[in-house]
């Protein structure tokens, strides 16, 4: 077979290392790094979004960490307002959670993710703190043919 | 716990925390468990809702002081008109013992009987339901109070 779709994937990169601790119903900036489709994602319009964390107290089972973006260079260099707890700015997707206090590896798959942007993280009603430590990955991917 | 924190709390409850309540809610804001927190918060907390009863209500919780009771207000109701209309809503099982006038006036009722005051408060007791705090208020009261929200 040839030309049948396939998913093409790009390379990681890491939005944040290791991030201070979110508690609830607070948000927070994965503020390693921002993320270009052109620069870092090869012009793939999705991104699969891997979050690694923990909780020191069992969080509420399926509530969620959801994750934000605020869009950059929308008018020349203007970026759009930082998201807010009562406000996304835009919305990517959300991480459900696991009531365990077991390190937590979650995957929220986006597709046509902001051009260029900085990317948040909300505590959305989990219950409990985020501990500090928690890393935010993104791989660039998207449908192509195959050879 | 910060007095700020205290501050936001004690707002959202309506009252003063005590001195129990501080030293256990200090151990859970290091990891900020604010499910914990509203837990404590919520002890004991109550609200009054509407709740009709009648004369079948009266007898099974106030047992074995029901029919004394009962017998009291008709007694009363030979004088006092309040009493005696009060007394039909009973026998129509219209009596609300959830509004706040008949509250006042049972309670004014279980002042003046003492040995009916243990009865008297568990009629009161069917008009009253948990009120807990929601974790996510306390999480919004914190929040604002750590400047890490703003709502």
């Amino acid at each position: 077979m040839s030309n049948e779709a396939i998913v093409v994937f790009g390379a990681q990169k890491t939005l944040e290392s290791s991030g201070a601790s979110i508690a609830n119903n607070a948000l927070a900036q994965a503020d390693d790094a921002g993320y270009g489709i052109v620069a870092d994602g090869g012009s793939y319009p999705d991104a699969r979004f891997v979050l690694t964390g923990a909780f020191a107290v069992p969080p509420t089972e399926n509530t969620t960490l959801a994750l934000y973006a605020r869009p950059l260079n929308i008018d020349g260099t203007a970026d759009g307002d930082a998201p807010e707890t009562t406000r996304p700015t835009i919305y990517i997707g959300v991480f459900l959670v696991n009531n365990t206090t077991a390190s937590q590896s979650l995957v929220c798959n986006a597709q046509s993710v902001p051009w260029e942007a900085d990317y948040y993280l909300h505590n959305n009603g989990t219950g409990q703190t985020l501990s500090a430590g928690w890393k935010l990955l993104v791989t660039p991917c998207t449908m192509g043919p195959a050879a | 716990m910060t007095p700020v924190q205290q501050q936001a709390l004690e707002g959202l409850v309506g009252r003063s925390l005590t001195e129990g309540e501080i030293i256990a809610i200090d151990s859970l804001l290091l990891d900020r468990n604010d499910v914990a927190i509203a837990a404590i918060l919520s002890a004991g907390r109550v609200k009054t809702q509407s709740t009709p009863i009648g004369i079948g209500t009266c007898l099974a919780v106030m047992a074995p002081a029901g029919g004394e009771f009962l017998n009291a207000l008709e007694t009363m109701g030979g004088t006092d008109a309040n009493v005696k209309w009060a007394l039909k809503m009973i026998e129509q099982g219209t009596f609300d013992v959830g509004h706040p006038v008949t509250r006042a006036q049972l309670q004014g009722f279980s002042d003046k009987s003492e040995g009916m005051a243990p009865a008297i408060a568990t009629l009161l007791a069917v008009a009253e339901v948990a009120d807990p705090i929601q974790y996510n208020a306390v999480s919004d009261a914190l929040n604002i109070a750590e400047g890490r929200l703003t709502l």
